[in-house]
């Protein structure tokens, strides 16, 4: 079987802050599936997400010489971009309480719904979502994509605040396990 | 003082809430200080980051093809300032696997000749030759794209005429003259270093006197293309070395083109 090789990412760093465009493509093919489900998530629709999408990648370029290694990682720093530019997209628009529930609402029946044959995640993929438990998915859905504050989902949820940050880390854990079992 | 126990920190959950985003800007900063600190905090952050973006991907939701295209065209270097990439020759791409495969060669021939754990050790060692020689191969393909682009971008911007500079008989350097963007752009080809405190300066003639086009960047040189904007109607072009900073009128010439055939 062919071996993945992947590009260590301390040499994408040194391409990005040499101000090397070849990194471009190879960002962009490790990292635009992930950049783009965390755009489509947090704004609830595919339309704008490409856009936005294609605005994070020109940051990123833009601004490769701030990355600071020592702070975290590239996709890190990458995901914190593409999540400011979601929900700076989401907040330019009117944005009640009632919008945000709305939004969730969509959300939910969106990722639901059945999809078409191009979104059908893999079976590997299929197997980490199944797996997971409901309680803890909603937990990062609310926390990490609705950008609930942990105040706000134990009023939306009727959960002590300590059971919010219980469940969120167990959640992350949880997922980090069934990645490991899936090695993926 | 009591000493900071990485582990109950780590156990806290701060880590997940700081992947989360849930915490305010002085509590990221304190993750971020204790992260630049502790690489056992750097990894476990890295981790956690590493399983989200994975989660981020499991509706399997890809972005449209376009996309990319769009990026590269957004990101194209349009001032003088801006790298270009180096162009590297495609050739460099077939000498990589008859490399690959010579290194496979070489391994088997060790392990005819060694006993079998220095064989092995080799075996491994030449193997991650292997990997780096394919890693490298992406980045090559990566940047062979993005040099296509740019020859494309020189090809529909039309009319980019080819001037060779040289100093003698010799190639130094060519210029991509575009006459309807009015733009210049410089690609080394044989130029020596230049010497501590020198800096290659570009000039085009205009009236059969030489004008200064712009000083070089020889770091950007060295990457690929440097372009240059220039108003005036050029008949040629020369390349001098002269103080870091440029000079007023060319003193040190290495090198001319001939004429530009069409001053548009």
């Amino acid at each position: 079987m062919e071996q993945k090789i992947t590009i260590p990412d301390s040499q994408l760093i040194l391409m990005v802050k040499n101000g090397d465009r070849a990194v471009i493509p190879l960002l962009y093919q490790r990292y635009s599936s992930a950049l783009y489900g965390l755009i489509v998530k947090t704004i609830g629709n595919q339309e704008d997400a490409s856009e936005i999408l294609q605005d994070v990648f020109i940051k990123i370029w833009q601004r490769g010489n701030q990355y600071q290694e020592d702070k975290g990682s590239l996709l890190g720093w990458m995901m914190r971009i593409a999540k400011n530019a979601a929900l700076d997209h989401t907040r330019s628009r009117v944005v009640s309480q009632r919008s945000k529930t709305d939004q969730m609402d969509n959300f939910v029946s969106d990722t639901k719904a059945p999809k078409s044959e191009a979104q059908i995640p893999d079976v590997g993929l299929r197997k980490v979502l199944d797996r997971m438990d409901d309680r803890h998915r909603q937990m990062i859905d609310l926390l990490y994509y609705q950008n609930y504050t942990q105040s706000e989902v134990e009023e939306l949820l009727g959960i002590p605040l300590g059971t919010v940050k219980t469940r969120a880390r167990a959640a992350i854990g949880e997922l980090r396990k069934i990645l490991r079992n899936e090695k993926l | 003082m009591e000493k900071f126990n990485i582990q109950e920190y780590l156990d806290s959950g701060v880590i997940e809430m700081y992947v989360l985003d849930q915490l305010s800007d002085a509590e990221r900063e304190a993750v971020e200080k204790l992260a630049a600190q502790y690489p056992e905090i750097r990894e476990e952050i890295a981790e956690v980051e590493e399983a989200m973006g994975t989660y981020h991907t499991l509706e399997g939701l890809t972005p449209p093809d376009h996309i990319l295209s769009n990026i590269m065209a957004a990101t194209a270097p349009s001032t003088v300032e801006e790298p270009i990439v180096t162009a590297l020759p495609k050739r460099t791409l077939s000498i990589i696997w008859p490399m690959a495969a010579a290194v496979v060669g070489l391994a088997l021939a060790a392990w005819m000749y060694m006993g079998k754990q220095s064989a092995q050790q080799e075996i491994a060692a030449l193997k991650k030759t292997t990997e780096n020689l394919r890693a490298n191969e992406q980045v090559i393909s990566s940047r062979l794209q993005v040099t296509e682009q740019e020859l494309n971008e020189l090809k529909g911007s039309c009319c980019a005429e080819r001037l060779v500079v040289k100093a003698g008989d010799q190639p130094i350097a060519s210029v991509y003259w575009n006459k309807n963007a009015r733009l210049a752009h410089l690609k080394m080809e044989n130029l020596a270093i230049p010497v501590k405190g020198k800096q290659y300066q570009l000039w085009a003639f205009v009236g059969g006197k030489p004008v200064s086009i712009g000083v070089v960047d020889w770091e950007a040189l060295q990457k690929g293309l440097v372009s240059f904007e220039f108003k005036n109607k050029p008949e040629a072009f020369a390349i001098s070395l002269e103080n870091f900073g440029g000079s007023p009128v060319p003193t040190d010439v290495k090198g001319a083109s001939a004429a530009v055939v069409n001053q548009g």
